[in-house]
């Protein structure tokens, strides 16, 4: 295969090819801050979980916060990727790649954080050797199980063309390693009518897939805090809440992402103005159904005022005042101001619009947890105020650093491998004479 | 090297060999009893044997390897046949003597911070009196914290008692944010609990304690099967705590035994929360002709535990 | 009424006398010796078996602790009293001495037995004792299933010098077992030695409906503990059935619509990762073929 516009190999291609020093002092960076976060975890596992800020009645914090994060994060790139791949839309081919990078990799990292949570590492087999169905764990394991594997045969179906182009091209000098390597994961597609529509049909079904999985999933991980009885938890929207909520968080760190590639790989060219509009767009669609969602859960339990939904509704706006505006209020609000007026709409604003969204949604996710476990049924009578009100220790944050810090060092190592843009994507649209019109 | 370094450094070395080192019998010593071991210099420990002599033996003697037999907890998983397990506790009766909890943690090991059964200081409404509420594990017939967990490690029996099974949990604390009564408590470090070399781990008993895992009231199964009452009723000095079995409809406090059904009819007995619909096994007869009044609960107790009560409003909401 | 000063029967406590404590400090024991308590019954059961039952314990924080292995000495004869013999203690605490059939206990001029026990001090514990003083009670049941209903026909006697007196104006209880103590289901009073008890028709019996009907007087100031027993089918069968193909939400096996529902999606979703996987080994094959 071999691909007529050297030029868009050639941008494509060159973070493979050659390693720059910022990548070495970024790498080195991540590294440290992951190895504070083992660091941590040793800690963890010698002296047990009493270095945490978690007791009885907060007994999830931080931890699972991020692993509801990550698997969002996941499963956002996996809706996306798949909506734009059976979509076609015109737009989509700087995008996808990120889209589907973001989904394997935070579905590498987000399990961690529930490991993080379970007292006993060395039983984790025992989850596959005494299974229970009826336990929404259960159903999470198989879950994320088979959502890992569907995600990792659509992200290779996806690379398959670019190996080949990589594969085929003569005039970049891969190291011989690389360039054996590019041939095996190829698997020898060239191209053909008969290849194309195996491959294609492939994707297709796939990114059907992996639509219907990543809600299915979202909602496993949802109800696992939906079957509790906790106020606050205890709630039926919260299967189609939380695939919302993750959405949102997915399309933010898109727009994130495809502004740090797009500086480092100088990809002004291919991703403009243009995208990070309609990708807003998205986002502010989804911020919408994201804020009704959060606005008709809330209003229904404050309007009811049972005894248990009117205490913890107290807590959220006396103790956690300012956490609950900002994830609640400016977190959805200012995405939707920023995008919704022509006015503010530039790559800037769209990108503050976006870590806005992302850290809001965290927040959310954060009085989601915790300020429901610290509102019991009976109320909380101890002597010891760490049993009282939950606040996170330097280990789970370091340990949250480290999950963050993972996301990057697997970033910058597919960087290395594969072309995070998608040459097949932008050749067939290049071919299909959508101009791309450059950004000045 | 100091001696509790010495001691730490010994448990690490015995957690890493294992359940299947067979144990070293402790010549002249006898049974260890309880967790009565001190300390002594130059390498002697002084173990109080099971006829209450001091002895002191050298350290290499003592090695307190907890075997994990399987036989045991098989059998735990069953319950007693034709039972069913039923707590009645007369909120007219209890005066937060708290002696329900020391008998539950010294007969379980537990640490001070650990109570499998706890005591409330209840106030429904604002102009409603406030009373005391020992709150054990309800061992529910439809218990959620069994439903959510994702390895089979509690359990309900036959006889309706949720146990948990300390080998087998994997710490995921699922079973904690399931229960609504918060009636589950976690090992968050080493609970160091010292337990005589030949003892047999039992769910039933749950000794001992193991770090990172969900620990539980457990209705001291390991006390009915020999037909004797839970540790924490033959305890209460009230006689505040009723014991008994269903199918038989009789429940005792070791001083009076009662008919269930009539209890119930009588003095109106409920179950808490009956709304969450997890079918408690536990009863309350409400606080009506109180033998004390509820501020000589308060009466005598340390300023740690008075410091939990101050907050107390309706059901928790702060004043 | 001579007896009448003893109001307490059963239970009699007995704490040291404070020469006894100084006895033993000046033996140069350092330990402070424990005080124990101790419980005294007399039980003439079913089988007209008369046994003394003394259980010794140590007042703690929690309650009566057991003590194990002390060595309990009975006597009888206030007057001038003689050993009967002795038992030792159990894991409960409980000494049991039965007394022999053919043993004359004496009697005072009253008509009553006194008898006596005392645990035996060791370098531990103190001594304990308790004292009880009952009189013989000949106690007879039979139950009669009529149109009236169940009943429990309770006759009692006492001899005084030689002649069968019914006992009058006393209360009785009938129990029956339960698994941590005997629970009484009615009450019944004695009239010229008879007392009539209607049993009542809602208790539950084993799966079959057998239980135990017991006549007693229970802690009788003047009788102690006396009674009858006979196994007979007035219980209702009660029984706690628990299927064993059970399925819900909390038992080890999952209900049925869930693993239907789980396999029938995992089939779905994994027959198209087959399905992609084998597209995948089909491009390599026309390669090959291709080559």
């Amino acid at each position: 295969m071999e691909i007529r516009n050297k030029s868009l190999l050639k941008d494509f291609t060159s973070e493979i090819v050659t390693t720059s020093r910022k990548w070495y002092l970024l790498f080195g960076f991540f590294v440290i801050i992951w190895a504070l976060g083992v660091y941590a975890l040793v800690l963890q596992i010698d002296k047990g979980h009493v270095v945490t800020g978690m007791r009885d009645n907060v007994v999830w914090g931080v931890y699972i916060v991020n692993f509801i994060f990550f698997m969002g994060l996941s499963y956002a790139g996996a809706l996306i990727s798949g909506v734009l791949h059976l979509f076609k839309s015109p737009w989509r081919a700087p995008v996808i790649r990120f889209a589907e990078l973001i989904t394997v990799i935070s579905l590498c990292v987000g399990p961690f954080f529930i490991f993080f949570c379970i007292g006993r590492l060395d039983r984790l087999p025992f989850l596959f050797a005494y299974p229970r169905i009826q336990s929404p764990i259960t159903w999470d394991v198989i879950a994320i199980c088979t959502d890992l594997i569907g995600c990792f045969i659509f992200l290779y179906l996806s690379l398959i063309e670019d190996f080949a182009i990589l594969r085929d091209t003569k005039d970049i000098s891969f190291k011989p390693w690389k360039r054996k390597l590019y041939e095996v994961l190829a698997l020898g597609y060239q191209g053909t009518e008969k290849q194309y529509k195996l491959l294609s049909r492939a994707k297709n079904i796939m990114a059907a897939m992996i639509i219907a999985i990543a809600i299915i999933v979202y909602s496993v991980l949802a109800w696992i805090f939906g079957v509790t009885l906790q106020p606050g938890w205890h709630s039926t929207i919260f299967g189609p809440y939380f695939v919302i909520a993750a959405v949102f968080s997915g399309t933010g760190l898109l727009i994130i992402l495809m502004q740090i590639f797009r500086k480092i790989y100088r990809l002004e060219k291919y991703i403009t103005k243009k995208h990070f509009v309609n990708v807003g767009v998205l986002l502010l669609i989804i911020a919408a159904f994201y804020g009704y969602f959060t606005f008709s859960d809330y209003l229904t339990k404050w309007y009811g005022s049972v005894k248990m939904d009117k205490l913890l509704i107290d807590k959220l706006f006396e103790d956690y005042y300012f956490l609950f505006i900002f994830a609640n209020y400016l977190g959805i609000l200012i995405p939707i101001i920023i995008v919704g007026i022509p006015k503010f709409r530039n790559i800037r604003n769209i990108v503050i619009a976006a870590v806005i969204a992302l850290l809001g949604l965290w927040i959310n996710r954060y009085i989601i947890v915790v300020p429901t476990l610290e509102t019991p049924f009976l109320p909380i009578q101890d002597y010891r105020p760490d049993f009282i009100k939950y606040s996170p220790t330097w280990v789970e944050w370091a340990l949250t650093a480290a999950g963050v810090a993972v996301f990057g060092i697997f970033m910058m190592l597919v960087s290395k491998i594969a072309p995070l843009v998608s040459i097949s994507e932008m050749k067939s649209t290049e071919n299909n004479k959508i101009t791309l019109t450059p950004e000045v | 090297m100091s001696d509790h370094d010495n001691k730490k450094s010994r448990r690490k070395f015995l957690k890493n060999v294992g359940a299947g080192l067979g144990a070293l019998s402790l010549s002249g010593a006898g049974a260890i009893a309880g967790n009565k071991i001190t300390e002594a210099p130059g390498g002697k420990v002084k173990v109080l044997t099971a006829e209450g002599k001091l002895v002191e033996v050298s350290r290499d003697a003592l090695k307190d390897v907890k075997r994990v037999t399987n036989e045991k907890r098989e059998t735990a998983r069953e319950g007693l046949p034709n039972r069913k397990f039923i707590m009645v506790i007369d909120l007219a009766k209890c005066a937060n003597a708290r002696k329900c909890i020391d008998a539950c943690q010294e007969g379980h090991m537990l640490p001070k911070t650990h109570e499998w059964i706890q005591l409330y200081s209840i106030q429904e409404a604002e102009h409603t009196a406030p009373y005391w509420m020992p709150r054990p594990c309800f061992h529910c017939d439809n218990p959620l914290c069994v439903s959510v967990c994702p390895v089979g490690a509690t359990y309900k029996r036959d006889d309706g008692i949720v146990l948990v099974d300390s080998n087998r949990c994997i710490g995921c604390k699922f079973c904690m944010t399931g229960c609504p009564y918060s009636a589950r408590s976690f090992h968050w470090k080493d609970p160091e609990a010292e337990v005589p070399e030949d003892h047999v781990y039992d769910p039933e008993l749950n000794i001992p304690p193991v770090e990172g895992t969900v620990g539980k009231c457990v209705f001291c199964a390991d006390k009915l099967r020999n037909n004797e009452l839970p540790r924490c009723v033959s305890a209460c000095p009230m006689g505040a705590l009723y014991f008994g079995d269903m199918v038989e409809d009789a429940i005792t406090n070791g001083q009076e035994t009662l008919r269930f059904s009539r209890v119930m009819e009588e003095k109106h007995g409920y179950r808490y929360m009956e709304e969450l619909g997890t079918h408690p096994s536990v009863y309350y007869l409400p606080p009506v002709d109180r033998l004390f009044d509820y501020d000589s609960g308060m009466e005598g107790l340390s300023e740690q535990d008075k410091k939990r009560y101050k907050k107390t409003g309706p059901r928790g909401k702060k004043k | 009424m001579k007896k009448l000063f003893i109001n307490i029967i059963t239970v009699l406590i007995l704490f040291t006398a404070a020469a006894l404590e100084q006895g033993h400090s000046q033996t140069g024991k350092e330990q402070e010796v424990l005080v124990p308590y101790m419980e005294f019954k007399y039980l003439k059961n079913t089988d007209n078996q008369r046994i003394l039952e003394a259980k010794v314990s140590l007042p703690g924080d929690l309650g009566l602790e057991p003590i194990e292995g002390l060595t309990v000495k009975f006597f009888t004869n206030m007057d001038n009293p003689v050993p009967m013999g002795e038992a030792i203690t159990d894991s409960k605490g409980i000494a049991k001495y039965i007394i022999p059939d053919d043993y004359a206990i004496p009697v005072d001029e009253e008509g009553y037995w006194w008898f006596y026990a005392e645990s035996e001090a060791d370098d531990k514990y103190d001594i304990s004792m308790a004292e009880v003083t009952v009189r013989d009670v000949t106690l007879d049941m039979a139950l009669n299933e009529g149109e009236e209903g169940k009943k429990v026909i309770l006759k009692a006697y006492t001899i005084v010098d030689g002649e069968k007196v019914p006992v009058s104006d006393e209360d009785i209880f009938v129990y029956v077992p339960r698994m941590f103590s005997l629970l009484p289901v009615a009450e019944g009073y004695f009239i010229d030695g008879v007392a009539e008890v209607e049993f009542p028709e809602d208790v539950p019996g084993d799966d079959e409906g057998n239980i135990t009907v017991i006549g007693r007087f229970n802690d009788h100031w003047q009788y102690g503990n006396v009674e009858q027993r006979v196994a007979t089918k007035w219980g209702i069968p009660a029984s706690h059935e628990v299927a064993e193909t059970h399925r819900t939400l909390w038992t080890q096996i999952a209900p049925r619509w869930m693993i239907v529902t789980l396999t029938i999606m995992l089939a779905g979703v994994w027959g198209h990762y087959v399905f992609a996987i084998i597209s995948m080994v089909r491009i390599k094959r026309t390669t090959k073929k291709m080559k």
